[in-house]
Formats: C-alpha cells, structure tokens, sequence
C-alpha cells in the first residue's frame, strides 16, 4: 500500500478504532443458553442447554477469584462451553458473582469446603451422577486441587488444571506481592473487598508495553489493512476489563499462604483444620501449562505433577499465554480437541 | 530468482515503529521484573489503601454524626442476611437428604412376613441405649 494511499485511509480508520474501543463495553459475551440450578449468598450454578448428551460424568467448570466466568463461553463460534456442549458433555459451571465489602470475611476455606463443595454435591444431584469432571483455571483450578486433595475419594472422577499456580516462588508475582515490602494485611483491612481493577492493573503492568501500546497499536493496524477484528477484540476486551472484586480475606489468603508462604506445595496449608496434602490427589489428572504463561509460569505447576499420587496423570505444554491458550483464536482447533479427547475417554459410565 | 521488493518508505518506518515497540516491551518487562520496582508498587499499594481507609473513615463518621445510615451498616446487615442464608443453605441440605432417605425406603420392596419377624428378633435382641443413640445421631451435611 502507497504512503498516499495508507494516509487516504487513516481518518476512517481512526473513526472505527475509537468506535471498536467506545463500543467495547456493548459487545455480547456469555452467550450460550443457560438456566441457574442453584445460588448461595454470590455463587451460582449454571447448567447449559443441551439436547445431545453422549456423556455420563458431568463437567464442573470453575474460574478464578479475579475476572469473570465468561472467558469459557466468550462469544459464539469461539466458545469452550459452546464445543463441550457440541461434543455431547453435560456442562456446569460455577459463577464467585460480584463479592463486595460484606464479603470481607469470605477465605478459602469458604471457597473450598463451602461453594465448591456445596457446588459439586448440586452438579451431583441436578446431572443424577455419582461422579464429575472438576475443570479448573488459573486460581480456580488451585481451588480445584485444594478439593481434590481434601476428597480424595470424593465424587471427582477427573481433574483438568488450566494454567494453575500451585508453586509460584519464582513467579514475577511472587516479587512484587511474597516480601515484606507488600504489606497484604493493611491492604485486606482497608478494602472489604479488594477493587478487581487494581487487580487488572497489576496483571497488566507485568507486560506494560504490549497491554498499554502493543494491544491497541495491532488493532489499529488491523482496521487499517481493512481486516474487522471487532468481534474478536470487544469480546475479549470487554471480559478483561470486567474485574469482580476479591474478597479480602480470601485475598490475604491467597497472598500470604500461596505467594508469602508457598505453603501449598509445602504441605503446610490447612482449611478448617484439615491439612491439604496435594500427594492426596488420586484423580485422573490433566496438567494444562502455556509456554508464554506470566501470570502463572509452567514452572509453577509442573511441581503438582511430581506430588499427586493419581495413576493417571497428563501434562499437555503449549504455546500461548495465561488466558490466549484456551480463549484464543488458535484454542478451537488446537488444545480444545485434547482437551476433549482427554475428558472422552474418561467421561464415560 | 526474484528479488524482493525495495520496501516503501511507509513500510521502513512502520517496520522501525514495531523495533522499537519490540525493544521498549522487553525494557519494560526487565523494569518490572526489577527489586526496585516491586518495592514501588508495594508502597503505592500501601498508599492508595490507607487513602481509601482514611477517606472512608471520614465519610462514615459525617453520615454517622448526621444520623444517616451508612456503608457499615449496610455492610453489617448484608452480613447478616449472608449469615441467614448459610444456616438456610445446611437445613435445606438436610432436608433434602432426609427427602432422598425417604424416597429409598419407599423405592425398596416390602418386607416379607419372614423378614420383619427377624428384624423384630433383631431389634429386641439389640441394648436399648446404642439403639437410642443410633437413632438421635444427626447425619453429617455432605
């Protein structure tokens, strides 16, 4: 393209990028049929449409403590939830909702032996199932091990852990919140709740230039060659910039016991008395890692593999990042199809 | 073999653009990754928490002098619906369980004549207080 021509172009194009970014916040998301099953005081159980179910073993889909729930049915024809659904599974999943300041006293142990616990046993009884798939991302499948490590002969048939910090000590994260100088105590007692958007914040100065500039100089660039990444972009920026706070407790939790402390991998973290020993782990177990993962370092969650005693144990290492290796546009026909293969062979009665 | 085309001078700069962008995200990432840095977003954070305590702080105590009900006490109430609702939650647990146990029996089939003389032989023959003690415990939620 001529400089001439290139020039022609940029006011239109300097139109639609501020509309693409003004309009982001109207971009649909979740959008999959859905009906809620079951609620306690935030959380909510969904179960989704399905009139082709192929497969016994239900899945229990359960997200971070940090964004939405969303990333698994981000937008039609690149929805994780949409293809499970496509693939015959009986899909669930488990929404934290919108903690604020009366929630202040909401920890782990909370998330673990209450909502998740409570969760399963309402998946159990709505899918007339014994036995359930548990996925998890990020945090939510550190609360996920933390179950099964708890329930080791509970209704957990398998496990899928989705770029999970389990052992972050050498994680950029790690620096910034597991010394001293990162005071969590005077910042779980200012806050309630801690704001989701200083959250995001952090998460994103971890790589400044390529959130800040990079992000936004590919979509301009991208509308000036005349592709239409709208879909694609609001979708995904819509559901970053949608950040639930985090309950404060669960917050200096999460801080201290796995970031300060890493007392996890260390076998010195108990919820409710019970010490959580991840060598409990007896599930069929799937380890999913992202090579160009950040926020949760593949180093990071390789340690589980060697501590759980499961016979069936699968660690799948892919390129991509944190969020981008399953809700990217490459996820549908790369780690989706193993994933699924994976579930297939052990969903079955 | 053909050669590639000279690049246009837009094409030069864009490509200069992107090298540069490319070095700036690496000095970023290296700046971020630094002691220094962590040191000053954990002192930001301190900061901008014990701003919002003080400002709260300030803000409650002018709605609490003007008699108006503020963010506490709505705090302090929620809390206690959520208290309400936990203990709501386990007696519905309960209760369903004691829905699921009635269904079974009912599914399972009549005993035969044979079957209750045993089970009454069974039940005379059983110490009264471990039949009791059986009979008040409460089955743990699941």
């Amino acid at each position: 393209m001529s400089a001439l021509a290139t020039l022609g172009r940029l006011p239109r194009a300097t139109v639609a990028f501020a509309n693409v970014l003004l309009t982001t916040s109207d971009a649909p998301i979740g959008q999959t049929p859905r009906e809620v099953v079951w609620t306690h005081r935030n959380t909510s159980l969904y179960r989704y449409r399905s009139s082709d179910r192929q497969y016994a073993v239900p899945i229990l889909l359960v997200f971070a403590l940090i964004n939405r729930p969303e990333i698994f049915d981000l937008r039609p024809g690149n929805s994780f939830v949409e293809f499970l659904l496509a693939e015959g599974f009986d899909v669930f999943l488990v929404d934290w909702g919108e903690p604020d300041e009366e929630d202040c006293d909401t920890g782990l142990a909370e998330f673990v032996c209450d909502e998740l616990h409570w969760a399963i046993r309402e998946t159990l009884r709505f899918a007339e199932q014994d036995e359930l798939t548990l996925l998890g991302w990020c945090i939510g499948g550190t609360l996920c091990a933390m179950y099964c490590a708890l329930h080791p002969e509970g209704a957990v048939r398998n496990a899928a852990l989705l770029t999970t910090p389990i052992d972050p000590s050498g994680s950029l994260y790690a620096r910034w919140v597991g010394t001293d100088e990162f005071d969590v105590d005077l910042i779980a007692d200012s806050y309630g709740a801690i704001p989701g958007g200083g959250i995001d914040s952090a998460n994103k100065l971890m790589k400044p230039i390529t959130n800040y500039v990079t992000t936004y100089r590919r979509l301009f660039q991208a509308i000036l060659d005349g592709k239409d990444p709208r879909e694609a972009y609001q979708a995904m920026a819509k559901w970053v910039a949608d950040n639930p706070a985090f309950p404060a407790r669960a917050y200096r939790e999460w801080i201290t016991w796995i970031y300060k402390e890493n007392r996890l991998v260390a076998g010195r973290l108990a919820l409710r008395g019970h010490r959580l020993d991840l060598s409990a782990i007896e599930q069929n177990l799937l380890v999913v890692t992202a090579g160009a993962d950040h926020i949760a370092p593949r180093e990071g969650t390789i340690p589980l593999l060697d501590l759980v005693a499961s016979e069936d144990v699968m660690h799948l290492d892919r390129p991509g990042g944190h969020i981008g290796l399953m809700a990217g546009s490459k996820a549908k026909h790369e780690i989706w199809p193993e994933l699924a293969d994976w579930l297939r062979e052990r969903s079955g009665r | 073999m053909a050669s590639e085309p000279d690049p246009t001078p837009a094409e030069q700069v864009a490509r200069l653009y992107e090298q540069a962008e490319s070095q700036a995200a690496k000095a970023g990432e290296r700046l971020v990754g630094s002691q220094g840095f962590a040191s000053l977003l954990g002192q930001l954070a301190e900061n901008a928490a014990a701003l919002t305590r003080l400002t709260n702080d300030g803000m409650d105590l002018v709605l609490r002098n003007l008699r108006v009900a503020g963010r506490r006490d709505v705090v302090r109430l929620s809390r206690q619906l959520g208290r309400t609702e936990d203990k709501l939650e386990r007696v519905l647990q309960e209760l369903e369980q004691v829905r699921d146990q009635l269904a079974k029996r009912e599914a399972s089939p009549p005993p035969t004549a044979a079957g209750r003389r045993a089970a009454a032989t069974n039940r005379a023959a059983r110490p009264a207080k471990a039949n009791g003690s059986a009979a008040r415990r409460r089955k743990p939620a699941s």
